[in-house]
């Protein structure tokens, strides 16, 4: 009986030996990035829109009615009126006003003149008469004086006329309204039949062989940007292509409300593909001698061990049989896209971990995996 | 027993036993009233999984959207704790319990109320306070609020069901290689041949629903990228539900992938082209453009049809009479996005303040009146409300000088989306018929019964109103039930019976054997289903349901209840043997015994008393233990008196033969030897002693050596597994953790089964389902299982096993792996507690000093500096595993620090900046669209290719809302980074760190906590002390633990408490106030 207890309990003893439960601590995977050759200092960007090199409104100077507008041969072979878009030489004749009472101004103005012509010649008679009596004492010194009066009166009245008719003819020749320089018309505000008067605005032309593309920049980038400077511009609506422009003015002072500096490009448009009211983007560089610093991506900073308001990041370190990290401070610099400078502490090659530093501590050992 | 007194008893009148063996008819009357009146109490029961503890906790939750932790921690949280703390039914302070605690993260801060154990009628205490929070509405900071109190934060849902879309069907899946086969082949007409072996499509799918508007600016963005990066011919790709690009690249499958991947992380900043999107296809040659998609088969129904399907679903399960509640989570609220970029909204004089006017001016609802015809009532209505976004396109949003309109259209892009970022992720993961591992897009809805019901009943019901809803909806959706209590009850009542038949059999045979003839067996197994009838009757009249602490208890009574049954049985077997006729014996023998029989049953009920004067949870959750047993005792005694005479006049007889003589006793058999035994003890009876005492201290020793634990973890088929990303993660990094943590499991859990299940029918895998969670905790669907709020950085994996008994095991194996590949998360695999303890080993360190404000930042990186000096101690040990502290880490931030002067000059507000920067970046609501029985928000947001990373802030232009100034941001502000803190704990109002860690492989906690300890005694650092140390053992398995004494003697453990308390003035340069600390042993 004794024995069988003996063995019953040593026999409970046996069933209870259990394989010792051999669990280690895994070692902490983590990710890791090799710093990238340095990157450049990205730009900042701003909108500028396009604007024309020269816009002119061309205005009347004559009132009437309009009787006709240019006539442009269209895209589906037909003449049809003037509109935006045409473009024109200098010398064109846009639109043109009715003449009529201009005609009528001149044939007036004629008339004046050869009726000032006529009273000219006769005074100029009588003054040569008169001059000849006078000299022979058949005239009186009031005659003498009566007829020089009358020839230089003559005379003033014919230019008078003559000027009378230029003046007409010139209003006549306004009622042609010509466009004073190369471009491509943006509006045309007028139509057969509009009355006009001298300041009304006809169209506006805009010389596009260039074009600007104007922004405004605060007053701590511009020591950024200076006349001679080149820029690229790019617009959404030309997609995959940069223009080149340079800066040809600096505003003096700024706008009284945004207190920003109105900058001008000046961009060649030789095809006319820019075309006015376009919104475009161009980069500014900051400052000068921005060059490349390596960059981490911006969740790879950690809080420095020993600065309280310090960055630092873990730095792979490789060994013979496992690698480490440590925990190496670093001072930050600018935000680049997604990442952040560095400007001291680790260097291009340095491999970092990217994913997983909530798990480690400096020194502690970890597995890098992809 | 003297002969008078047997002669006394006999004349007795007043015996209920003689009462019972004499008159048996009425006694068979009455044992079919007992049996009646059991089946009946067992059949209307209540039946649930966990007994019924009144919630005494609730949530309160405040956002306060773009306002960083620290800032919500003074300004909100402390301001809220105060108000609350003001009630007097807060639960006091104690090591394990708190009173209130809190979190404040960036943008919410969220606080738990727990109420004082004694309070009966926690509903009312809670009203109280939501009262008093509802006052401080208007005292909170602007663009903070409002105050949302969550009193049903504790219930627990009955039924976790999860609906998934299935994948694309074979069929659709040719329908669509066909197209996009055909579209690439006419893209690449005309390009030399040369060139085509090195062409690569890059196909997205989307479902046909989805307005491809939505993805294909994305795609030409990256479009433009890829050209310039140096790929060749681009040229993009669309067709019936899909978008794509066929480009010249060189690098194979997996380089071009990661390229798309960084491509989409950097510049754009989200994680898929869109939310319904395909992951994208690689397609080199079109003809195996169908084998390509098969590879990335997307699921078929987008989130806006499940969004239907499940609000469906949930309003038909409304309807069902024991449902009270339908929650539910992973659906991403739709939206209409209006994307515009800053030129092009400049171009026109519009800022994102006008928008809302635009389309305000349109989506009108105003009424335009009633007009009374003849007799009848006319309604007159106004259209222009916009119910489809492309209608919100053609708002005239302004007129050019000449008057012809400008769209919206033409002005910005009006997409279709969802919410973005998302709050909440569900995915489900499964195994289709033909075995092939599927995982899609899923929606769970959390249902609750009625108190005090019949869940069996209530899955019945619940199925019914399931089945019904099958006809109308897809009959593909996949439908599965992540956590269902009607199944664990019948699990766990399926165990009881099973217990009690076999502990029916087993009586039986040891009453054969015992006793060596049948009828006392048959007696005996007769007694069992009558003592069960009557306890059950008894328990259902005062109340007590049916879960799993009283089914328990009926298995341990089972035992405790023939007790009495035996006893009587034995008597009347000696009256029959003392030559009495049966009925006389039939209740004789009972009545000689009844003293012995009641005092042997008051002891027994009375050990078990002790366990109604447990408080607190604990209490509320073991109350229904010593009530039952009580019963079940009682229940013994009264059959064992009654119907026991009963039966046994019917079935006892007397031995055949004589019995043997105390003579023959003595010295024969089993009696004789333990008569010579009892000889020899009595006549060495001190030494006898002195060997009991031995056998004591012994026995004291190695009890105290043996693990601890309250209760051991449930087994069940279901465990979970907790992902902490780092502070910042956003949810897209969280997304694609839990899909490297669920290739994990899969493979670990297949590998196991392998190994272990050879012998077993191998062809149901081991592995039934993932479900997971990602951005937040799974609705409550285990009581002791808290959910976690919504955090980006958090996900809840929950898995499903076939076999329950297998879950204990692959705990180990399943941490080792995932802790050795799922690099920046910490994944803790837990399973099902019924007694919750958040973490095994934790140490608190709480900042009691009161400081100027000045100081409070100062403060809390002092307290998270000692934290990790706590950290280091515990990482220091090799049996503590993620080792952490519940604050995390610091995340970086940008500030824009907006110089006051320039803004001013410029004619800029703070107010101005913020708008830009918020309504720029996250996007601004500048409408509402309704849609038949929705609100669908419209949001304004910069183009995607305008704010894709952190350097775009710079591009910024800040629109005034006076005048119509456009500045640029850098003009006015300028960029400040730094590290912040995420999260700030407190409990009961003071910044609380606590420093946690796991043990390794199963080891005894109690082993590093008492090594530890002494390294974390006051330091020279006098600011470092260790408060509230907590532990959880293990749950003891007998034989291991046997084995483990050499082991755990280390483990040494004082069960009295001690506490000391020392105080401080020492004033170093770190420390500028006295801090107090205590420390508490390990708590049970």
């Amino acid at each position: 009986m004794r024995h069988l207890c003996l063995a019953l309990l040593a026999l409970a003893l046996l069933a209870g030996c259990d394989e010792e439960a051999t669990a280690t601590n895994p070692v902490t995977p983590v990710r890791v990035e090799i710093i990238a050759e340095t990157m450049p200092v990205e730009p900042v960007a701003y909108s500028a829109s396009i604007v024309a090199k020269t816009q002119v409104d061309v205005s009347f100077q004559v009132d009437g009615m309009i009787q006709s507008l240019r006539q442009v041969v269209g895209a589906d072979g037909l003449e049809r009126n003037i509109q935006q878009g045409d473009r024109v030489a200098e010398g064109d004749v846009l639109a043109t006003v009715d003449p009529e009472q201009y005609q009528d101004s001149v044939d007036s103005a004629q008339a004046s003149l050869a009726s000032a012509q006529a009273d000219l010649a006769n005074a100029r008679a009588n003054w040569e008469r008169t001059q000849n009596l006078y000299a022979e004492q058949s005239a009186t010194a009031t005659d003498y004086d009566n007829a020089k009066q009358q020839y230089e009166s003559a005379l003033a009245s014919v230019n008078s006329a003559a000027a009378q008719l230029d003046s007409s003819r010139d209003d006549l020749s306004y009622t042609d309204l010509t466009a004073p320089m190369d471009g491509v018309v943006l509006t045309v505000d007028v139509e057969v039949g509009t009355l006009v008067s001298p300041q009304t605005t006809g169209f506006v032309l805009a010389d596009t062989s260039s074009v600007k593309a104007v922004f405004g920049v605060p007053d701590t980038t511009l020591g950024d940007v200076s006349v001679g400077d080149t820029l690229g511009v790019t617009t959404a609506s030309i997609p995959d292509t940069t223009f080149d422009g340079i800066v040809t003015s600096v505003a003096p002072s700024a706008d009284s409300s945004t207190r920003l500096f109105q900058v001008e490009v000046t961009l060649p448009n030789p095809d006319g593909r820019l075309l006015v009211g376009m919104v475009a983007s161009l980069r500014l560089d900051q400052g000068p001698g921005a060059g490349g610093v390596p960059t981490v991506p911006v969740d790879a900073l950690v809080r420095g061990a020993g600065d309280p308001k310090g960055y630092a990041v873990f730095v792979l370190v490789p060994g013979a049989q496992d690698d480490t990290v440590r925990l190496t401070e670093v001072a930050i610099g600018q935000v680049l896209g997604n990442r952040i400078a560095i400007t001291s502490g680790i260097a291009a090659g340095d491999r970092i971990v990217t994913v997983g530093m909530n798990t480690i501590v400096d020194g502690q050992q970890v597995r890098v995996v992809p | 027993m003297s002969d008078a007194r047997t002669q006394a008893l006999m004349a007795e009148r007043n015996n209920v036993s003689r009462f019972f063996a004499e008159h048996r008819s009425v006694s068979f009357v009455l044992l079919a009233l007992v049996v009646f009146w059991g089946s009946y109490g067992y059949m209307a029961m209540p039946r649930l999984k966990d007994p019924v503890i009144p919630v005494r906790v609730a949530s309160v939750i405040t956002p306060w959207p773009g306002m960083n932790a620290e800032t919500i921690d003074r300004q909100i949280t402390r301001l809220l704790e105060t108000k609350i703390a003001e009630s007097d039914v807060i639960h006091p302070p104690e090591a394990t319990k708190y009173g209130i605690q809190s979190l404040s993260l960036p943008g919410l801060s969220i606080i738990q109320v727990q109420l004082d154990e004694e309070i009966d009628n926690p509903e009312r205490e809670f009203d109280a306070i939501n009262l008093k929070l509802d006052a401080l509405n208007d005292e909170l900071p602007e663009g903070a609020g409002p105050i949302q109190f969550n009193s049903g934060f504790g219930d627990t849902a009955a039924l976790l069901l999860t609906m998934a879309s299935p994948k694309e069907g074979e069929v659709q899946l040719e329908v669509r290689a066909r197209d996009i086969a055909a579209a690439i082949e006419t893209s690449r007409a005309g390009l030399p041949e040369a060139v085509l072996g090195q062409r690569v499509a890059i196909v997205v799918a989307l479902p046909r629903t989805v307005d491809l508007t939505a993805v294909r600016p994305v795609v030409a963005a990256f479009a433009q990228a890829l050209a310039r990066s140096g790929a060749g011919e681009v040229r993009q790709l669309l067709g019936p539900g899909f978008v794509g690009i066929d480009a010249t690249m060189d690098g194979d499958d997996a380089a071009i992938r990661a390229g798309l991947t960084a491509y989409m992380h950097g510049n754009l900043g989200e994680l898929r082209f869109h939310p319904d999107a395909w992951r994208a296809a690689l397609i080199r040659d079109p003809a195996d453009t169908l084998k390509a998609l098969q590879e990335v088969r997307g699921d078929k129904y987008s989130y806006a049809q499940l969004g239907d399907f499940a609000d469906l679903i949930s309003r038909t399960l409304a309807t069902v009479p024991l449902v009270s509640k339908v929650d539910t989570s992973g659906v991403i609220d739709q939206r209409v996005w209006l994307y515009y970029s800053q030129e092009q909204l400049a171009s026109y004089g519009l800022d994102p303040y006008s928008l809302s006017d635009v389309l305000s001016a349109r989506n009108t609802t105003i009424p335009g009146g009633m007009m009374d015809v003849g007799e009848s009532r006319v309604l007159l209505e106004p259209t222009g409300q916009f119910t489809d976004s492309a209608e919100i396109g053609g708002i005239i949003a302004t007129t050019n000088d000449d008057g012809s309109p400008v769209y919206l259209r033409d002005v910005l892009s009006v997409q279709d989306g969802y919410q973005s970022p998302p709050q909440l992720l569900n995915y489900y993961t499964w195994q289709d018929d033909n075995g092939v591992w599927q995982r899609s897009r899923a929606v769970s809805l959390a249902v609750q019964m009625r108190d005090n019901m019949q869940i069996g009943t209530f899955g019945t019901e619940v199925d019914a109103a399931l089945a019904e809803l099958s006809q109308i909806l897809p009959n593909d959706l996949i439908f599965a039930r992540s956590s269902d209590q009607p199944e664990q009850v019948a699990d766990n009542l399926d165990l009881f019976t099973r217990a009690l038949i076999e502990a029916v059999i087993l009586v039986v045979i040891i009453a054969l054997v015992g006793f060596w003839e049948w009828r006392s067996a048959v007696l005996l197994m007769l007694s069992i289903p009558i003592t069960l009838a009557m306890t059950f009757g008894m328990i259902d009249l005062i109340g007590i349901q049916l879960q799993q602490v009283s089914v328990a208890t009926l298995i341990i009574a089972l035992g405790l209840l023939v007790d009495d049954p035996v006893v009587a049985n034995d008597a009347i077997k000696r009256e029959l043997g003392a030559g009495r006729s049966r009925v006389l014996a039939a209740w004789l023998g009972p009545s000689k015994l009844a003293k012995a029989i009641m005092f042997a049953t008051v002891t027994n009920i009375v050990a078990y008393l002790p366990f109604l004067l447990l408080t607190g949870d604990q209490g509320d959750f073991l109350v229904s233990l010593p009530i039952v047993m009580a019963c079940a005792l009682l229940a013994s005694r009264l059959v064992s008196m009654s119907f026991i005479p009963l039966l046994g006049y019917y079935l006892l007889r007397p031995r055949n033969g004589p019995e043997p003589t105390m003579e023959e006793r003595r010295t024969r058999g089993f009696s004789g030897s333990y008569y010579r035994f009892g000889s020899f003890a009595i006549r060495h009876r001190k030494k006898v002693l002195l060997a009991s005492f031995a056998i004591i201290g012994a026995g004291v020793l190695i009890g105290n050596q043996l693990k601890t634990s309250f209760f051991p973890d449930d087994v069940q088929r279901m465990f979970y597994i907790d992902v902490w990303m780092d502070n910042g993660a956003n949810i897209m990094a969280t997304a694609e953790a839990v899909e490297q943590v669920e290739a994990v499991v899969r493979r670990v859990i297949d590998a196991y089964g392998a190994q272990n299940l050879q012998d077993d029918d191998t062809d149901t895998p081991l592995l039934e389902a993932i479900t997971s969670f990602v951005g937040g905790g799974a609705p409550r669907f285990w009581f002791s299982v808290t959910p976690q709020q919504n955090d980006p950085a958090y996900a809840q994996v929950l898995v499903r096993v076939a076999d329950k008994n297998a879950t204990p095991l692959l705990v180990a194996p399943l941490q080792q792996a995932l802790t050795a590949e799922v690099p920046g998360a910490f994944v803790d695999v837990r399973q099902l507690q019924t007694n919750p303890v958040d973490y095994p080993v934790a140490i608190r360190l709480f900042g009691r000093a009161t400081v100027a404000t000045e100081n409070q930042a100062e403060a809390l990186r002092t307290l998270i500096g000692l934290g990790n000096e706590a950290a280091e101690i515990f990482r220091s040990s090799p049996l503590a595993a993620r080792t952490r502290n519940n604050w995390g880490d610091e995340v970086f931030r940008v500030r824009i620090a907006i110089d006051n002067d320039r803004a001013n000059l410029a004619g800029i507000t703070n107010a101005d900046v913020a708008a830009s920067s918020s309504s720029g970046i996250s996007g601004q609501q500048v409408g509402t669209m309704l849609v038949s029985d929705k609100q669908i928000p419209i949001y304004a947001r910069l183009d995607i290719t305008q704010r894709g990373h952190l350097g775009d802030l710079s591009n910024l232009y800040v629109y005034a809302s006076g005048s119509d100034n456009r500045v640029p941001l850098t003009a006015i502000a300028s960029f400040d980074h730094g590290l912040e803190l995420q999260r700030i704990y407190r409990i009961d109002h003071f910044p609380t760190v606590t420093v946690f860690a796991f043990p390794v492989g199963g080891r005894c906690p109690r082993t590093f906590t008492s090594k530890s300890r002494t390294s974390l005694r006051p330091s020279s650092n006098p600011c470092l002390w260790v408060t509230r140390c907590r532990s959880r053992a293990n749950r003891p398995r007998w034989p291991v633990a046997l084995a483990s004494l050499p082991r755990c003697w280390a483990c040494r453990s004082w069960a009295s408490t001690w506490r000391w308390f020392c105080s401080s003035t020492a004033r170093s340069s770190r420390c500028w106030s006295s801090w107090r600390c205590h420390t508490v042993s390990s708590a049970r």
